[in-house]
């Protein structure tokens, strides 16, 4: 078959993740205690190895020689995760791991690469000439829900496209996996059973040492980025922001997605309802009762207990919202640089400062969606 | 003289012909009992939610004896579509569509039938305003009218549209379901298995490429020597749409032009081959959208089906109307001076065709008489 000429046992190591290698995992037949047990003890050691270098932000442990105990502490490290419950945790693993796969796949031929992509559910075939260039096609849908930037050269506007192919450079269909698998290890994660009450005890110690771990961190973070006793300060806002406080101010018409931006930035940097509120008092159609609704829906308190993250750059701007090209992503993390500048002591810099404050991942995660349904 | 006539009774008794004669068939939505339905009725404010068929029948008999004013359906599928909360319906995907409406395009009829008051001077005027022209405010009342010309703008932008799916995204035509919304406009419903779960991200993706939005001369072009190029000389994607532009402004497909020459070509290029969508239909993935062949209850026009050949050579108001048979008298006091494809002149004592004096009292005309013939 195919996918056994393509990937040896070898390929394994590297790609833990593949479908092959779950089924290994599967026929193995082996139970969260018997990995806890000795001779097999390596595989929860390393498991935990990984967890602890998504607390640590550091880079993973090399993969293993023996491609068996490999596969198995990648499927180990997945049920960590889920048992440590925090997806921001996850989101590490799945980043520092990802990134490592994609430097591995930057390096192998192309159809294995492609093999690679195909189990990561990214549609892509190897041209038999290249075009401009570029040696692979990617399908647009899987381009678009993998790439890393919707920016720049990435930006499909800027790509060249044919009939639901987008044609890429070796590096680039790397880099594409990379994403996928970011995706592809969250989903997993998220879908796994985990019955807490069979855990050996072992496992559940460390479970909670992860957490412990994961938490202190969490703690530093936050207080590097968002010190305490830092004032919400009207001058960090990003232009946007401050846009449409002065549209606000000036009694104009301010459309619902504007509001929902501002709100949901509001909340975001630590903002009350109330103190949200004063905010939209300005606005000419001011009813408190309404407002207050709406703020408290997106703060989470109401409905579904989801909280709104606020927009990324690229959703302001297909909305119309933003207003200046700031180089950022997202306009918290504007907003952190800015306060940072303004206020913070020197301390923040170095190299953790150059990551920026994307190391705040709590903050700024997830998909934003504004509260919509309604009729088109 | 006569009297006002009431929307609600003619309307409702109009709708209710229509629904009980019309073949069930024609309601027919793919995975229907994974669809939240919606409903606003004849006489009643807002609109019921959170409602499920089992079934095609259940659905038309629904139709048939509630006969609503207006009919949505959900362009998401869900476990459990008749749940009130989103957590519990269980979302499952959603189909991509595309909302195309000329209330975002220009278009030179709006003379003819929309008018505009300001709320904050009382300002009036006909065509259509972004602000009042003499006081400045947003606060604006529009009283807005279709005709066919606008319904032919549409068209083209739905036709652009198309141009985008097929020779870049590579969707077929038969995969494409074309409704006209009733309205002002079309929607362009996708519903295969591959775009179902898209992101909301990557759906904003598709809509920027169709809009054009965020295309960067300094990303589309090369250094080379006394300017730039074209990165890729290719009748691919938008380098062909530029190319075109190029060759139509400058004379060459690449010529070598400043970053600012080149900007200009892609606005050109932007302004006549992007599709005006809108956005935030294609990026919300809990949408509701009209239900093919329910009547839309603010013109008693048809949301009728196309196949995109249908599209390009059919008259959309033809298929649309269905009130065609007999005549109407009105006296029509203040009003648009033409809509779909009837004249009305400057109004007063007018025989029309049953389909548009529904339309007039449907969307509130002033109309002191209302007889059929
Ligand atoms: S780049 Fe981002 S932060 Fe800056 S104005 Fe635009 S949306 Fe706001
Ligand atoms: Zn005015
Ligand atoms: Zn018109």
């Amino acid at each position: 078959m195919k996918t056994e000429l393509l990937l040896t046992t070898e390929d394994l190591r590297k790609y833990p993740f593949v479908s092959k290698a779950f089924e290994r995992v599967r026929s193995l037949n082996l139970t969260l205690a018997d990995l806890a047990s000795h001779p097999l003890r390596n595989v929860i050691e390393r498991a935990a190895a990984y967890v602890k270098a998504a607390v640590n932000g550091s880079e993973p442990p090399p993969p293993s020689d023996d491609s068996e105990e490999e596969v198995l502490a990648f499927a180990v490290a997945l049920i960590l995760l889920k048992a440590v419950g925090d997806r921001s945790l996850t989101r590490k693993l799945a980043v520092i791991f990802s990134r490592r796969v994609g430097r591995f796949l930057a390096g192998e031929d192309l159809s294995k690469l492609v093999y690679v992509l195909s189990e990561l559910g990214v549609k892509a075939r190897v041209l038999q000439a290249k075009v401009h260039g570029y040696p692979v096609a990617v399908h647009v849908l899987s381009y678009l829900e993998s790439t890393p930037e919707r920016a720049g050269h990435w930006k499909l506007v800027h790509r060249l496209v044919e009939r639901g192919w987008v044609y890429v450079s070796k590096l680039e269909a790397a880099r594409l996996g990379e994403e996928a698998l970011k995706k592809f290890i969250e989903r997993k994660v998220e879908e796994i059973k985990l019955d807490e009450v069979s855990m050996p005890d072992a496992v559940y110690r460390l479970v909670e040492g992860l957490s412990a771990e994961w938490g202190a961190r969490i703690k530093e973070l936050r207080e590097r980025w968002a010190p305490e006793g830092l004032e919400a300060s009207e001058d960090a806002f990003p232009p946007c922001i401050k846009a449409i406080v002065e549209d606000l101010k000036a009694g104009k018409n301010v459309p619902h997605s504007a509001r929902f931006a501002l709100a949901s930035f509001l909340l975001s940097i630590g903002m009350s309802v109330d103190e949200v509120l004063e905010v939209f008092r300005a606005a000419p159609d001011f009813n408190e009762k309404i407002a207050r609704y709406q703020v408290e829906h997106i703060a989470g308190m109401r409905g579904s207990g989801k909280k709104y993250t606020p927009y990324k750059c690229d959703n302001m701007r297909t909305l119309g919202l933003c207003v200046a090209e700031c180089g950022v992503k997202h306009p918290l993390q504007y907003y952190w640089k800015a306060l940072r500048r303004q206020k913070a002591p020197s301390a923040a810099r170095g190299s953790r400062a150059r990551r920026g404050p994307a190391e705040a991942p709590h903050l700024v995660e997830g998909d934003s969606n504004g509260p919509s349904t309604r009729p088109g | 003289m006569g009297q006002a006539p009431d929307p609600v009774k003619v309307g409702r008794k109009y709708f209710e012909w229509y629904y009980r004669s019309a073949d069930p068939r024609d309601f027919s939505v793919t995975s229907l009992p994974s669809r939240e339905f919606a409903f606003s009725y004849f006489g009643e404010e807002g609109m019921r939610r959170h409602i499920s068929f089992g079934g095609l029948e259940e659905l038309a008999e629904h139709l048939r004896t509630a006969i609503p004013r207006h009919a949505f359906y959900s362009t998401a599928y869900y476990r459990d579509p008749g749940a009130k909360d989103m957590e519990e319906k269980g979302w499952l995907g959603a189909d991509l569509v595309f909302d195309i409406d000329v209330d975002h395009v220009e278009t030179p009829c709006k003379e003819l039938h929309d008018k505009w008051i300001c709320k904050s001077c009382g300002a009036s005027g006909w065509g259509s305003v972004e602000r009042c022209p003499r006081c400045g405010s947003e606060a604006i009342e529009r009283h807005t009218w279709v005709c066919e010309t606008c319904i032919n703008v549409a068209r083209d932008e739905v036709l652009k549209l198309v141009d985008f799916l097929e020779m870049d995204f590579g969707f077929s035509r038969h995969e494409l379901l074309v409704t006209f919304s009733g309205h002002r406009g079309f929607h362009v419903h996708l519903e295969s298995p591959e775009v179902r779960e898209l992101s909301q991200d990557s759906r904003r993706e598709i809509v920027d490429y169709v809009k054009g939005l965020g295309l960067d001369a300094r990303f589309l072009t090369a250094k080379t020597r006394g300017g730039y190029k074209l990165r890729y000389e290719a009748p691919l994607g938008w380098y062909g749409r530029l190319a075109r532009w190029a060759l139509i402004k400058v004379g060459s497909e690449n010529p070598v032009l400043s970053l600012s020459e080149w900007r200009s070509i892609v606005e050109e290029s932007v302004t006549r081959e992007a599709a005006a969508v809108d956005e935030k239909v294609t990026i919300d993935t809990k949408r509701l959208i009209r239900l093919p062949n329910s009547l839309h209850g603010k013109t008693g026009l048809k949301v009728a089906p196309f196949s995109v050949d249908e599209l390009e050579n059919t008259s959309i108001i033809d298929r649309a109307k269905v009130f065609t048979e007999g005549e109407v008298a009105v006296r029509l006091e203040e009003g648009p001076k033409r809509v779909l494809d009837v004249d009305l002149g400057s109004g007063g004592v007018l025989t029309l065709p049953t389909y548009a004096a529904l339309y007039l009292l449907l969307n509130g005309a002033k109309l002191l008489k209302f007889e059929q013939r």
